[in-house]
């Protein structure tokens, strides 16, 4: 009987025991995931970026004189016009350097040697300047600039939202002349649009206030600009898992919990209940994104630039030719999220995802944590030469007359017409509608293989075409 | 009787606007303007186009008809002064003619070769003639004309000094029939130069486009052309209107083709040169 009472006293103390000690793991498990939830981004890679590399307008139209210009696309070029930059804008700007000036001023510093940028987004200046000088400037008035004309003789225009600027400069324009002297050795002629059809004398011969269209064509045919042969940054099907969990381990720490495959192969790593996760899909493209937390630190334009490049490297080194697409605020779940995104570049000219979503590097903040990032990068692997296929690329003429049908059907149910019986006649009023025509390369992917294919981006009043260079074939819409 | 004649008036009326209305559709006019418009090159302020590497041209077509564009080359021939030399009797006029035949057969890409068909020998001779025979008869029209310019010259200052003695300001009643006929013979050899002049400049022409037919394609009603790598210098543009088999030269435009701030100075330059221009043919240069 007492051996039976030993028994359940020595029972019941095991019991007390092992309670104690699950007890104690649960709070140690606790404390382990507390901190990784307050450490956030001490995984990111922390680094002081020359935020001045990651500038670039989306546009370089220089023009040599008059109606000479050409559009610059080479890498190197580019690179000297904004180091060129940094001469001109050395001095100190307040509101009172600038002066409002009319339309018809921006028109004729348009006509003279200089060089015309249009900004990738409606940027405040202070942010331009920030990027132009590399550490955060201030400036009283929140003009959002779209386009700047920086000229040979010392006067600088901007156009932003609301109208016209200038700003006569004492800085030393000679590194600049010298890089517009470069360029004039040899170029590709562009002419205005307005300068090749004539469009004020079709649509409003007596109008005093027309608006120019001073997008840029060129007038000589274009040739010799390669397809491009890319892969996955990273091939979920074939990689080492390894590999693939040394990515999660720098995004994620140590503490990641789950893997997960979810319905369309794409591999999911999650932290605790979901709190952090890092997906890598099928594309090779990265995709994290955290729990927002109450988070009421502000990060200035500088800081969050400078982190968003080290949140980009984090996963792979960012491409040389990366650089600022857009930036601005939005309201998601109740937070103020501060996003910046980023695009790239082969050859020279910005690379378009085949599902037109948005920039190829996106980061996002809540406060100071950060709550997203994707990158969708695709090495480069071979440049396929297309002259034994296509002597040239298409005139723009051509580009048009190809898919007149498709651009009017558009262009008219935008615009609320139903009267489709005289068509041919709204060809003015599309070529004046044009917003933007620029030489991409549009991701084109297939099971096989992925391509980058010349196209030309044609926006035309709502409606943004991509255009085979070559074939004339309109590979997508927007 | 009173609506009557009212309503023969109207009917009138209505026949008489209608026919300038009708004429000017079915009468054909060699106005250019009518048909397209000149966007590219800008001709508007003066002849002097600017251009780096490309000559671009662009056409708002108005109205469609069978149009062509034509553009020249206008090769500078510094002649004047081995004329001249001529006259003075320091060159002969058969070496001069030689030469000149020569540089045009150059610039027109004709060069004589050993081992040229005889059929193709033939042609180039016969080409090589006509071109011979046109320079030989603008040489003779221009040595005439400049003997019979310098008895001219001399008569006028005869009749001035006639005129200034007699105080008349009549002087027809006052000249000589002798004098007449010295005038009027200036006149007739001018005006023969003139016409063999017309051939002759033509051998300094090197077409760079010929006969373009001006069409719009599709449903961009314009016309373009871009001739790459221009050289600069002196061009004519013409556009022609064709009509049963028969072109009609609708208008022509002279040009200075170069870049923007050198196309005066060059001009400039060429004419000096004409002046001090050594005598060697071979030296003449495009």
């Amino acid at each position: 009987m007492k051996s039976k009472e030993s028994i359940k006293s020595l029972l019941l103390f095991s019991l007390l025991i092992s309670s104690l000690f699950l007890t104690s793991q649960i709070f140690t498990r606790i404390e382990s995931q507390s901190q990784t939830v307050n450490t956030d981004y001490t995984v990111w890679k922390e680094k002081d970026n020359n935020i001045e590399d990651y500038f670039s307008p989306q546009s370089y139209f220089i023009n040599f004189g008059g109606s000479l210009h050409t559009v610059e696309y080479n890498y190197s070029l580019r690179k000297d016009i904004r180091e060129s930059l940094k001469n001109i804008f050395k001095e100190d700007l307040s509101d009172d350097s600038l002066r409002s000036i009319s339309y018809s001023e921006w028109q004729d510093g348009i006509k003279l040697r200089g060089i015309r940028m249009a900004l990738p987004y409606e940027m405040f200046f202070h942010h331009f300047l920030t990027l132009i000088k590399g550490t955060d400037q201030n400036f009283e008035s929140d003009f959002k600039i779209k386009e700047i004309i920086v000229l040979t003789n010392g006067r600088i225009l901007f156009e932003v939202s609301d109208g016209f600027y200038a700003l006569d400069s004492n800085s030393d324009f000679s590194d600049f002349s010298k890089v517009i002297d470069a360029i004039e050795l040899s170029y590709l002629e562009y002419r205005r649009l307005e300068d090749v059809y004539s469009l004020k004398n079709q649509l409003a011969p007596e109008a005093e206030t027309f608006r120019f269209n001073n997008h840029l064509i060129p007038i000589v045919k274009i040739s010799d600009i390669p397809v491009i042969e890319v892969v996955d940054e990273v091939d979920i099907q074939s990689v080492e898992d390894s590999i693939l969990l040394n990515y999660a381990n720098r995004i994620l720490g140590k503490s990641f919990i789950r893997k997960v495959i979810d319905h369309n192969g794409n591999i999911i790593y999650m932290t605790g209940y979901g709190e952090k996760a890092l997906k890598i899909d099928h594309d090779g493209f990265f995709e994290y994104t955290a729990k927002y937390n109450e988070n009421k630190e502000t990060l200035t334009f500088e800081n969050g630039l400078n982190r968003s490049i080290n949140a980009i490297s984090t996963i792979n080194n960012p491409p040389t030719n990366m650089y600022l697409s857009n930036h601005y605020y939005y309201e998601k779940n109740g937070k103020n999220i501060n996003r910046y995104e980023f695009n790239y570049s082969y050859g020279g000219y910005d690379i378009v995802l085949d599902d037109n979503k948005s920039s190829a590097f996106i980061v996002e903040f809540n406060g100071s944590q950060l709550v997203y990032l994707k990158r969708s990068y695709k090495s480069f692997v071979n440049s396929i030469g297309v002259s034994n296929i296509w002597e040239s690329a298409l005139s723009f003429n051509q580009i048009i007359n190809e898919n007149y049908d498709v651009i009017i059907n558009d262009y008219l149910v935008a615009e609320g017409i139903e009267d489709f019986t005289s068509i041919d006649a709204y060809i003015y009023e599309i070529l004046q509608n044009i917003d933007s025509i620029e030489l991409k390369y549009y991701l084109m992917s297939n099971d096989n293989f992925d391509h980058l294919i010349p196209v030309w981006q044609l926006s035309i009043g709502q409606t943004t075409y991509y255009i085979n260079i070559y074939d004339g074939e309109i590979i997508s819409k927007k | 009787m009173e609506y009557l004649r009212k309503i023969i008036v109207m009917v009138l009326l209505v026949v008489m606007i209608s026919v300038p209305v009708y004429g000017s559709e079915v009468i054909p006019t060699n106005d250019l303007n009518q048909y397209i418009e000149i966007i590219n090159p800008s001709i508007e302020e003066d002849t002097n186009i600017e251009v780096r590497n490309n000559f671009f041209v662009s056409f708002n077509i108005k109205e469609k008809a069978d149009l062509y564009l034509t553009i020249n080359k206008i090769v500078p021939v510094m002649d004047t002064i081995f004329l001249d030399k001529i006259l003075s009797n320091e060159m002969e006029q058969e070496e001069f003619i030689n030469n000149l035949t020569q540089r045009v057969l150059e610039i027109r890409g004709y060069v004589e070769s050993d081992d040229i068909t005889d059929e193709n020998k033939a042609s180039f001779n016969t080409l090589r003639n006509k071109i011979e025979e046109t320079i030989k008869e603008y040489v003779e029209d221009y040595l005439e004309e400049q003997i019979t310019y310098k008895k001219y010259i001399s008569v006028q200052k005869e009749v001035e000094v006639i005129k200034n003695n007699a105080g008349s300001e009549d002087t027809l009643v006052l000249l000589p029939e002798s004098y007449e006929s010295i005038r009027v013979a200036y006149r007739e050899k001018r005006s023969a130069l003139k016409e063999s002049k017309k051939a002759y400049d033509e051998l300094f022409k090197v077409s760079v486009l010929d006969r373009d037919p001006i069409q719009s394609e599709g449903v961009m009603p314009y016309y373009e052309k871009t001739i790459e790598n221009i050289k600069y210098g002196s061009y004519e543009m013409v556009v022609e209107l064709k009509n049963e088999d028969e072109f009609t030269s609708l208008e022509r435009f002279d040009l200075n083709i170069g870049p923007r701030d050198e196309v005066a100075e060059d001009v400039l330059i060429e004419k000096e040169i004409k002046l001090i221009q050594p005598m060697n043919l071979d030296e003449l240069e495009e």
